[in-house]
């Protein structure tokens, strides 16, 4: 009896998945392309993926997501693209992987797309309108390779109501030592109050930026022109040190699981006077609905010391065609679409204009409505976004660009394992000086392998 | 066995209706099927594992370098010989932890009593979840060290308040896969278990042994199979242990947590280096087999000592 | 390989009268309360507005919302879960139609080379799947068969199948031989004997073997994000989906995970009922 109605439930398994599977492989639309794109979920990514109806009533080319955390999806991708690719139209790239994947041949240039245009449609687009900085970030061999769908930099996020009771002000262009006073007079570990939020989970994309930052402020970089790397420099102990320091002793407990979004939730609940991340996040700090200290965020630009050159980053999360897609010129209406002035108004039609994608155009800086909703921040997104400059972030002459990354393939290996090291640090199981020394050794090899340092 | 040479033939005959013949005749089919789907993967690893080949440096890729990785990840190479001892150190802790708890789950399961079915449901539940998202709950619920409700027990214990996932990592990530594997092996040994008859319970009873001998004499030995297999099984797939160290400590700090199957998707996913990652697998490979075939002597020679008859 | 232990068949179970058993009780239902509290947890996260979720303290009262159930249903949850259905299922179904006469075979025509193919087989599981990526990629997109749910049902097959046959031939071999030789004097058949004798007496093996397949399979990450892109998509990667590192995200994951787990736990229960009954291996006659 078991058997019999055991084997019944099995043979109905095989004949539904069998019945499934065929129908489902039977369906295959012809006619118009069919997109795929490779995106992170960022919220920007979600209202494109919920405005993309629009762009299939105007064009009849219907769109497909394929969505995953940053790092699996460039792991995915980039896996995809060097056996071969064939998987997507469209993938989401950074300021990073852009010209490195230029390089490659792996994405298609955008130039002549452009140059197709006609005049009224590039009239329409209005390339020059894109922040320039950010059309340098995202070129190679000065040919734009990808479109900025939202870009940033990064400022100081303080707590005025904290820094009222103290007698405190911050001043607009804070150094790090007044930083690290502040950050001393807020320290309550008492009543869970922290002096300063910074990221150190490992990760060249998490505790590398921030901490590339600081390195370039204070004078430092990773490799000298030469491509011998400099972490036991002194500019870059003294920075590591200090920011290493400024955690332990005023920042917040379980560091070296904080990101973003940790150090966001912080600065959102009040648990911290102070915090130095993306400039993305001043629009949800602000929002009532998701802060809880909306009303007493001030802003400030990012800290300086030795130099302002490379003390607040540059990223864009871009769009770029792969060079395997067999739908390219579909594909160029889809990146034109979401990176064009309409866009942009579509999205403050939704969801009002705070929540438009923020540091690609300057024209959305000048807009009357932009400013109302953002003002507070608006301008000083906007001036960090037009002084950064990957090709002029250190003190001293590099070989490399990028400002809070050094624009090579090895950097992704590089920085996460020298963030991997220093987060002991961090937690206390080693000194900075002999992280950093462990990590110079690395490194080391690691250019000599790839052929940079013999 | 050996067939006299003239009998070939007629023996041939008879070996094909043999149950022998219907042995491997059942046999083939899956044996064929696993050549086929996994016997390629490994050799093209093998292969790549001679050459170097760096994905985002196509210039770098498909050269013939003989056995420069191997040499490199077993001689040169410091982070893989912690990722070794890693691995050991917390496969074989979680194994062992969640064999005994598994075996006490199981133990406490095999009594009856009112709910006992919501019960064992409730203690399968952990081996559902994905571990990424048990890893996600554990890590934002429990580790945190402001709030994490472990902290919370510990400091009305009038303890200090502990970073768990900084300062204790291996305990953290063995806690947690600990917790996940439990149920797998409580599944396999509440099938054993079940198959002990009451008579022999009842039989040791009489003669005056207590639940202590009960369980050492008659328990275990006839659980030896089981435990056996859960802990060869439970290895195999422990051994691979990705999820947890992946969200909650990222291999470190520093390579606290680094085991070789963290280690080898570094290599691939950060530095893009096929060539050693592929070493490093074949390597891992002839480690496993090692420490696998260890197991199996040292297990059945255990339980084939205990065995009542 | 392992011993087959001599066992006599279990008669019903009679209750249990013994002191301390209140205790034992009740210790099992704080244990089994303990252990699943994570996931209830997660449960319970899947209500709450993402601010909730992740706010420190956790917060226990709350104003429940539905609105991460609607992101998830947004997302195209239907489509990665019939995915990983057909693969969870399908992969399972062929592991024991390929696995089932294996291990009979192995439990019951043993040879000398018997433990070598058992370690062989186990062999299979060694290679960890994250050093194997790039080839299974190359060989996949070679063959077609890449971000095909035939190729993820083919490969999951052969990553289920030792442990099918380890785990089928234990069950197996533990019966007692006198059954067996009792069938094969009738002169049945393999199929006969598999069908009418051995299965009905190992249902709980057998569904304790499916049920950790299927959820080898409902769970696998890596080769599935690796192998998959838009059209074979299933629940791991889709929950991976939510992940993101600007902004909140706690409480739409746990709303998938909560998603991605029911169907499972279902199963679980149903599949439970023939583990219970089974378990207790029922008359051997």
């Amino acid at each position: 009896m078991r058997v019999s109605r055991f084997a019944v439930g099995l043979c109905g398994v095989i004949v539904v998945s069998l019945a499934v599977l065929v129908g489902v492989g039977a369906a295959h639309t012809k006619g118009q392309p069919t997109l795929t794109i490779a995106t992170v979920n960022n919220p920007d990514m979600i209202v494109m993926q919920a405005l993309s109806s629009k762009f299939t009533s105007k064009y009849g080319i219907k769109v497909k997501y394929v969505t995953l955390p940053e790092n699996t999806l460039r792991q995915k991708v980039t896996s995809d693209v060097a056996t071969g690719g064939g998987q997507f139209d469209i993938a989401t790239v950074g300021t990073y992987d852009v010209p490195i994947w230029a390089k490659n041949k792996w994405l298609v240039s955008l130039q002549p797309m452009f140059a197709k245009l006609s005049p009224a449609a590039a009239k329409t687009y209005d390339l020059n309108d894109v922040i320039q900085k950010v059309r340098l970030g995202l070129s190679y061999n000065n040919a734009l390779y990808a479109v900025p769908f939202y870009g940033e930099s990064s400022m100081t996020y303080y707590n005025k109501k904290l820094f009222a009771a103290a007698g405190l002000k911050m001043p607009l262009h804070p150094t790090w030592d007044q930083i690290q006073k502040f950050a001393a007079k807020l320290n309550k570990s008492s009543s869970n109050q922290y002096g300063i939020c910074l990221r150190a989970l490992p990760g060249w994309g998490e505790f590398g930026a921030p901490l590339t930052t600081v390195v370039n402020t204070f004078g430092g970089q990773w490799f000298n022109t030469k491509w011998e790397p400099q972490l036991t420099s002194p500019a870059f102990e003294k920075a590591t040190n200090f920011y290493v320091n400024l955690i332990r002793k005023y920042g917040e407990p379980g560091a070296t699981s904080s990101g973003f979004t940790e150090c966001e939730t912080a600065m959102a609940q009040g648990k911290t006077a102070m915090w130095v991340d993306a400039t993305v996040a001043a629009g949800q700090l602000t929002d009532p609905s998701k802060s809880q200290v909306a009303k007493d965020i001030g802003f400030a630009y990012a800290p300086t010391e030795v130099t302002p050159l490379g003390s607040h980053w540059l990223w864009a999360w871009s769009l770029g065609i792969e060079a395997s897609s067999k739908n390219k010129d579909a594909a160029f209406k889809f990146l034109t679409w979401a990176t064009s002035r309409d866009y942009l108004k579509l999205v403050a039609d939704k969801n009002g204009w705070a929540a438009v994608p923020p540091g690609t155009r300057v024209s959305t800086y000048k807009n009357a409505n932009y400013k109302k909703a953002a003002g507070a921040f608006a301008n000083i997104v906007l001036n960090s976004m037009l002084t950064a400059d990957p090709t002029h972030s250190t003190l001293h002459k590099a070989p490399y660009v990028g400002v809070q990354f050094v624009g090579i393939p090895e950097f992704q290996n590089i920085g996460t394992l020298v963030t991997q090291n220093l987060a002991a640090a961090v937690a206390g199981s080693t000194s900075v000086d002999s992280a950093l020394s462990l990590s110079q050794q690395q490194v080391t090899r690691i250019m000599k392998q790839a052929g940079y340092l013999k | 066995m050996t067939r006299p040479a003239a009998e070939a033939a007629r023996g041939r005959l008879a070996f094909l209706r043999s149950e022998r013949a219907g042995g491997i005749v059942l046999l083939l089919p899956a044996l064929a099927y696993l050549v086929l789907m996994t016997q390629a993967p490994f050799v093209l690893t093998l292969w790549y594992s001679f050459h170097r080949w760096i994905l985002t440096s196509p210039d770098l890729s498909h050269i013939w370098v003989g056995l420069d990785n191997y040499r490199y990840t077993l001689t040169e190479d410091p982070i893989f010989r912690t990722a070794v001892v890693n691995t050991l150190v917390i496969t074989a802790s979680i194994v062992i932890g969640s064999l005994v708890l598994g075996l006490a789950f199981a133990l406490l399961l095999n009594r009856t009593f009112p709910l006992r079915g919501i019960a064992r449901a409730l203690m399968i539940a952990p081996f559902f979840v994905m571990p990424t998202v048990n890893a996600v709950v554990q890590k934002n619920l429990f580790l945190n060290p402001i709030f994490g409700l472990v902290n919370w027990v510990w400091t009305s214990l009038g303890f200090h308040r502990i970073d768990w996932l900084a300062v204790h990592p291996k305990f953290s990530i063995i806690a947690m896969a600990t917790w996940q594997w439990a149920p797998f092996m409580m599944l396999i040994l509440l099938a054993g278990l079940q198959g002990i008859s009451d008579e022999v319970r009842e039989a040791a009873r009489i003669d005056g042994a207590g639940p202590v001998v009960e369980f050492r004499r008659i328990t275990l030995p006839l659980l030896g199979p089981y435990i056996e297999l859960a802990v060869l099984l439970g290895m195999i797939y422990i051994l691979q242990l990705f999820g947890e160290i992946y969200v909650a400590t990222q291999g470190g700090p520093g390579t606290q947590t680094t085991t070789i199957p963290y280690y080898i998707y570094q290599t691939i996913s950060q530095a893009n280096d096929v060539g050693t990652s592929s070493a490093q697998g074949v390597v891992a490979v002839i480690l496993v087999s090692i420490v696998a075939a260890l197991l199996l002597r040292v297990l059945t020679r255990s339980f084939r000592k205990g065995l009542t008859s | 390989m392992s011993a087959v232990a001599t066992r006599t068949a279990a008669v019903p179970r009679r209750p249990r009268l013994r002191p301390g058993s209140l205790a034992l009780t009740l210790l099992t239902y704080v244990l089994a309360l303990l252990v699943f509290f994570p996931v209830l947890w997660t449960v319970l996260t899947a209500f709450k507005k993402e601010a909730d979720a992740a706010a420190t303290p956790p917060v226990f009262l709350f104003k429940p919302t539905l609105v991460n159930f609607s992101a998830v249903f947004d997302a195209d949850y239907v489509r990665y879960f019939e995915n990983t259905v057909i693969l969870a299922g399908g992969s399972t179904v062929l592991a024991l139609v390929l696995g089932l006469p294996a291990a009979y075979s192995l439990a019951y025509h043993p040879s000398r080379h018997t433990p070598q193919v058992l370690s062989w087989v186990l062999s299979t599981k060694m290679l960890p799947v994250v050093g194997a990526l790039i080839p299974f990629i190359v060989i996949y997109k070679r063959v077609g068969l890449y971000d095909t749910r035939v190729g993820m049902i083919l490969l999951y097959t052969a990553l289920n199948l030792p442990l099918v046959i380890w785990m089928m031939r234990s069950f197996f071999a533990d019966l007692p031989r006198e059954i067996l030789e009792a069938a094969t004097v009738d002169g049945a058949g393999f199929l006969r004997v598999l069908t009418r004798i051995v299965m009905p007496l190992t249902t709980p093996g057998l569904a304790a073997t499916a049920l950790l397949s299927v959820i080898f399979s409902w769970n696998e990450f890596l080769l599935a994000v690796n192998l998959t892109a838009a059209k074979s998509g299933t629940l791991p990667v889709f929950i991976s989906g939510f992940q993101t590192s600007e902004g909140l995200f706690f409480a739409k994951m746990s709303a998938a995970s909560t998603m991605a787990i029911a169907p499972v736990i279902l199963a679980g229960w149903l599949a439970q009922r023939s583990l219970v009954r089974g378990l207790t291996f029922g008359a051997v006659k």
